[in-house]
């Protein structure tokens, strides 16, 4: 459909009157935008400033001098000469009658409507609206409300058919999850098979719906805006690390919201950042500590939990038989004091956070994670190239301003072992099998030359299919002799998991300190650390038990004695020795750093919270005990008071094999992340978990049949000696010889097959009888 | 005075729809004359100084629009709008279920003309004859060397697609039919760009009636000015002028363009016996009635223009004195209620509301300010919308109302609380106060 292109160059300007004020705006502005400049009250629905202009509503009607009629000034470009007048009575009229009209079928049920207090439609009827109505006749009925999927509620009478939610889905989320129906007054929002909404983004629609037609089934009947204390944090779900808006009553959490943030996440977020609120209130959230007395987790005060932690730290100090397993949902400075803890006052140089990551020795892995350029430059590329990443599942909100970029004309290609759900929208989608991708980007390198030389601005993003492979360094290599022959290109490693930028940046790893120095001396990685045994093993914000079972088990018979710090009792608490609640992301201060190196701050939610400490208060009472003290180095707090980060990504030689070479015959496995898993937090977030999919293992059609395997047959899986029992499901867009297995589900601990989540090992599929 | 049949030469010959019978009849003439020897803008400019002006509606002048195409571009589109849904109008359907090639011959030439190597016809939906029709028809042309590559050595290719609408009113506004063709919602698109500078998959697209192109095989065959020797100045050619209603022998008449009404009825054989004309609309329900004083108006462009109505489709909607013209405003205003595509606010809204106090007044529920309210509401309507399908809603209302102002005021006065306003019903506790149940409308139920 109609693409309106914008150009950043100013070349051109015009001059214009509006409301006797004369100004001067670039060529193609709009009459709406100009008249913003000059403050003219003009009210709007249905254009939405990220979204091409539409003209449906009708209600930002202005005179202009020499033309008959009246005319929207959210579609007129604003040319030279022109008169223009917000405030004439034919305008004021023409607006009022819109209003009339556009109030005739809304139900005016304001006082038990969710949007009340913030509704564009109330708002604008009191100051533009014509205060009564000629309208007798009968309003339109809809039964209602209707859900549409788990997160989302539409009362269909209160809609006004603005069509905002509609075009979010085709012109900013690119997956058109909401359609209209039927037609005239008829006109009704739903969804085009007439199921639940299909997206990972349909929360937006509720904050740009003008009406209180899209609701959010988490918020709707929970409080009034004007009640809630809100506060500016960040979303540390996922590594894009979104700014949003706690929303707090009488010191409940009540809703997450978008905060306009240009250089990460503009005014959008995901559904994990829309929803993935509700944990923090979930009944099964750890109140007091607990310590294991006869087998048994018994509740037990802090007092008491501190002290026998700290006698049993305080006794396997001596010999140094002491390991750390720290997680990305840790802010950087709780990770910089769990490693100096572990360092400084427990001498354990056996600390890492990356289990449930790929493990890749950071002295020899080619080039650390992150990316060349901000989030907000994605919009102004001219031409992307995604190897090897399903961004829409890993990393939701940079397709969003990818796909701005899009709209504006640029072009991208993918590159990787399986289809992503954007394929559609790309240029070319390549699937290859895991192994083949130096060959793949050699066959196709004229293209891939090609679309860059002409571009003005382009970026290749490496995800987690390319990253994780046995011949990464040489893949980087490669990239990196495009990027020689193109300085336009930027290289963006899009891989890791929610702060783990941050633990990198903190030193929470075996071979590299804080500030990513590396350290001579190392000490064990994630999965050494699972295989060796231990006097206190001291757990903070993973879970072994639930990625790799079998191995934990076996962890858990060579070690004295385990820590755990967690939300919930997650299967690894089950099987500690104490365990310690602690403060989730929205009751909790501190600094993440996001996959752009930006450094985010986290704010506590106005919430009551008693007797809970943080990971990083923890460490420091322990510390306490232990006779230390413990604090934030000067140089690095300094550091986190940037708006990003310094440290420069080093380029480093390549790296000898990690995998065993693969046999042709055999199928190779690439892991998959999805947006909506079964995490711990997920699991407790009631709308969201409902849109999880079960979690199958995926290959296509003509591997299936080679393997006599029918669509959502039962299966084994086996590699490395593990077998794990599954679903398969056919799907064509996955390569030949290709396995995909999906990560993040407690039912299916994939990573037992390669606890370093490496891609391309061998992998076999076996129906089951 | 006897029809003057152009376009109609052979509608009336059942085997006209056979290749054979219609090449023998002077079929593809034209085409041999212009592929290859005239350059493209030769026929353009024969079809402007022909003065013909489209004949779906507007008036605009054929030749002109073709050249407002950008003259770099490599892909064009001609697309075909044969979706006549106007009320009344039916001369379409007759061209192509009778007369198919005529259309083919014409779209071959003006796909020459523009350079268009893909067209297509958008046929209405419920026109399933007219869709296998012209489906066999190209075929026919395609295998008799008309269409495909190279035709008749030329060096020109064309392929034409028939591609059926989906059963809306507004899909033959053009930007709303390219929606519909381009597999999206039937709804208006924002102009500018105007098609023929980004139209049909954002490229170049011009968009003509069936009749227009019908035309363009006589223009190419028998050179402008002969064109220009029927019909008045302004309104060059013959016209298929569509009479339905209260008339003898209603159907599709071919007279020269400016020929007055009172011979176009006569040649539909008048009134039905012992009644007499009331009032007419000349060009289709989407323009201003006029009463039987103007009985005698020249039928072109300009003449129904300053009677402040329309040419339109030049379908006459003839209604005699037994009619009831609140009856006439209520099922119109039905028809644009049911046929608003919804996308703008004064057209969907509004539409829907006059639809609903023309019923209350029809109900004997009618009050004094309603009248007002219809006027206001049309105009507004009329004013604001986005797209012409409003802008065509209001004015048969407001003509009716204009010259049958008793008619209503009739209704109205039969309902004895006519003074007072209506209880205003809000639809609010959502009980149904008799049967205390949800007030559903089983439509709407999913």
């Amino acid at each position: 459909m109609l693409v309106i292109a914008m150009t950043d160059e100013k070349k051109d300007v015009v001059t214009l009157i509006i409301d006797g004020q004369q100004i001067t705006v670039p060529k193609g502005t709009t009459v709406y935008n100009a008249a913003m400049e000059i403050r003219a009250k003009i009210p709007i629905f249905c254009y939405q400033d990220r979204m091409p202009p539409f003209g449906a509503c009708r209600v930002c009607l202005v005179e202009v001098e020499k033309m008959n009629k009246l005319q929207t000034s959210c579609t007129l470009e604003a040319t030279e000469g022109m008169v223009v007048r917000t405030q004439s009575d034919n305008a004021v009229a023409g607006r009022k009658d819109i209003l009339e009209f556009l109030l005739i079928n809304h139900p005016l049920d304001c006082p038990i409507c969710d949007k009340g207090g913030e509704c564009p439609l109330q708002d604008n009827t009191f100051d533009y609206g014509p205060g009564i109505s000629r309208f007798f006749e009968e309003k339109r009925k809809f039964k209602k409300p209707l859900p549409l999927g788990p997160v989302l509620m539409l009362d269909r009478e209160r809609c006004i058919a603005c069509a905002r939610c509609t075009r979010f889905g085709e012109h900013v989320a690119g997956d058109s999850a909401l359609v209209l129906l039927e037609r005239g007054y008829r006109t009704e929002v739903g969804t085009a098979n007439g199921g639940n909404v299909e997206s990972k983004f349909i929360g937006n629609t509720i904050m740009i719906c003008p009406v209180g037609a899209l609701t959010s089934q988490a918020y709707r009947f929970r409080a009034r805006p004007w009640d809630n204390d809100t506060v500016s944090s960040t979303c540390t779900l996922c590594p894009v690390g979104c700014s949003l808006r706690l929303d707090c009553r009488d010191g409940e959490i009540m809703r997450t919201r978008s905060c306009e943030q240009k250089d990460v996440n503009d005014i959008w977020l995901c559904d994990k950042g829309w929803f993935g609120y509700e944990f923090a209130e979930h009944e099964n959230r750890l109140q007091t500590p607990l310590i294991k007395k006869n087998g048994e987790l018994k509740e037990a005060s802090w007092e008491e939990a501190l002290n026998v932690i700290a006698k049993r730290l305080d006794l396997a100090r001596q010999n140094g038989r002491i390991a750390g397993l720290g997680g990305s949902s840790l802010t950087t400075e709780e990770n910089f004091l769990f490693q100096k803890f572990m360092r400084d006052c427990l001498s354990a140089d056996s600390i890492d956070y990356r289990l449930g990551q790929s493990i890749i020795p950071s002295n020899a892995n080619g080039m650390d994670s992150g990316m060349d350029i901000s989030i907000g430059e994605c919009e102004k590329l001219t031409n992307f190239l995604l190897l090897g990443i399903d961004i829409t599942e890993e990393f939701p909100v940079i397709w969003l301003r990818l796909k701005q970029a899009m709209n504006n004309g640029a072009k991208g290609t993918f590159f990787g072992h399986f289809t992503p759900e954007i394929a559609p929208l790309l240029e070319n989608a390549v699937i290859h099998k895991p192994g083949k991708e130096l060959d793949t980007l050699k066959a196709h390198i004229k293209d891939i030359e090609e679309s860059l030389r002409g571009s003005k601005r382009s970026a290749i993003f490496l995800g987690r299919q390319y990253l994780s492979m046995e011949n990464r360094a040489q893949i980087l290599e490669f990239i990196k002799a495009l990027k020689e022959k193109n300085p336009n290109l930027s290289i963006n490693l899009l891989e890791g998991s929610e702060n783990s930028m941050g633990a990198h940046f903190a030193g929470m790893l075996p071979d590299i300190g804080p500030g990513g120095t590396p350290l001579n001396v190392g000490g064990d990685d994630a999965i050494e650390i699972l295989e060796k045994e231990w006097d206190v093993l001291y757990i903070a914000g993973n879970n072994p038990a639930s990625k790799l079972p079998n191995r934990f088990k076996e962890t858990r018979k060579n070690v004295g004695f385990i820590v755990v710090q967690d939300l919930f009792r997650t299967p690894t608490a089950e099987l500690a020795d104490v365990v310690l609640p602690v403060r989730s992301f929205i009751e909790k201060e501190g600094s993440f750093i996001n996959i752009a190196r930006k450094i985010q701050k986290l704010k506590p939610a106005n919430i009551r919270l008693q007797n809970i400490y943080s990971d990083g208060e923890i460490f420091v009472l322990l510390a306490e005990k232990l006779g230390a003290s413990l604090k934030l180095d000067p140089g690095f707090s300094e550091e986190l008071k940037q708006p990003y980060l310094s440290i420069s990504q080093n380029k480093k030689s390549a790296i000898s094999h990690l995998v065993e070479p693969l046999k042709d015959s055999s199928l190779a496995a690439t892991f998959a992340i999805s947006l909506f898993d079964k995490g711990q937090r997920m699991m407790h977030n009631k709308g969201l978990l409902q849109l999880v999919k079960e979690p199958r293992v995926r290959l296509n059609n003509s591997e299936a049949a080679k393997r006599g395997l029918k669509n959502h047959q039962k299966a084994y899986v086996t590699a490395n000696n593990t077998t794990i029992e599954t679903t398969v499901l056919i799907d064509n867009g996955v390569a030949d010889g290709t396995l995909v297995l999906p990560l993040g589900f407690d039912e299916a601990p994939f990573s037992e097959l390669n606890p370093r989540l490496f891609n391309g090992f061998a992998v076999d599929i076996v129906g089951k009888e | 005075m006897d029809e003057t049949r152009i376009l109609l030469a052979n509608v009336d010959d059942p085997s006209q729809i056979n290749i054979d019978t219609a090449i023998s009849k002077g079929a593809y003439k034209a085409i041999e004359k212009a592929l290859g020897k005239m350059p493209p803008q030769e026929v353009t400019d024969i079809v402007t100084n022909s003065g013909l002006r489209g004949r779906g509606g507007a008036g605009f002048v054929t030749g002109k629009k073709w050249g407002f195409l950008p003259k770099d571009t490599e892909i064009r589109y001609l697309v075909c709008n044969c979706d006549e849904s106007e009320p009344g109008t039916f001369k379409d359907r007759l061209l192509v279920e009778k007369d198919p090639h005529l259309l083919i011959e014409g779209m071959i030439l003006a796909s020459y003309a523009i350079k268009s190597r893909l067209s297509f016809i958008y046929c209405r939906g419920e026109y399933f004859q007219a869709f296998t029709i012209l489906q066999k028809a190209i075929d026919d042309a395609k295998a008799k060397g008309f269409l495909g590559e190279n035709i008749l050595g030329s060096g020109y290719s064309l392929d034409i697609i028939v591609h059926p609408g989906a059963g809306a009113y507004i899909a033959g506004e053009e930007t709303a039919q390219l929606n519909s063709l381009e597999g999206y919602r039937a709804t208006p698109r924002l102009k500018p760009p105007f098609p023929a500078v980004a139209g049909l998959y954002s490229k170049p697209t011009i968009v003509n009636n069936v009749e227009t192109l019908c035309n363009v095989v006589s223009i190419v065959n028998n050179g402008a000015e002969w064109f220009r020797s029927r019909g008045t100045e302004k309104s060059a050619g013959t016209k298929i002028f569509q009479v339905s209603g209260h008339v003898q022998r209603p159907g599709c008449f071919e007279f020269p363009l400016g020929t007055p009404l009172s011979m176009i009825l006569e040649a539909a054989g008048g009134m039905l016996p012992g009644r007499s004309l009331k009032a007419f609309y000349p060009g289709g329900s989407s323009c201003s009635l006029l009463t039987k004083k103007h009985i005698d108006i020249p039928m072109d462009f300009e003449s129904l223009e300053q009677a402040k109505t329309a040419l339109g489709t030049a379908s006459i909607i003839v209604m005699d004195d037994s009619t009831d013209m609140v009856q006439v405003a209520h099922r119109l205003m039905q028809f644009y209620q049911n046929e608003s595509c919804g996308k703008c606010t004064p057209c969907r809204e509004g539409t829907r509301w006059v639809v609903q106090i023309l019923e209350r007044i029809k109900n004997q529920k009618g009050t004094v300010p309603d009248l007002k309210t219809i006027e206001q509401v049309c105009k507004s309507m009329a004013e604001t919308s986005f797209c012409p399908l409003a802008v065509g809603a209001a004015p048969p209302i407001l003509s009716a109302m204009r010259e049958f102002p008793e008619e209503f005021q009739k209704y109205i006065d039969q309902n004895p609380a006519h003074e007072r306003l209506p209880p205003m019903r809000i639809a609010y506790p959502y009980i149904d106060p008799v049967n205390s149940s949800f007030y559903v409308s089983d439509r709407y139920d999913r």
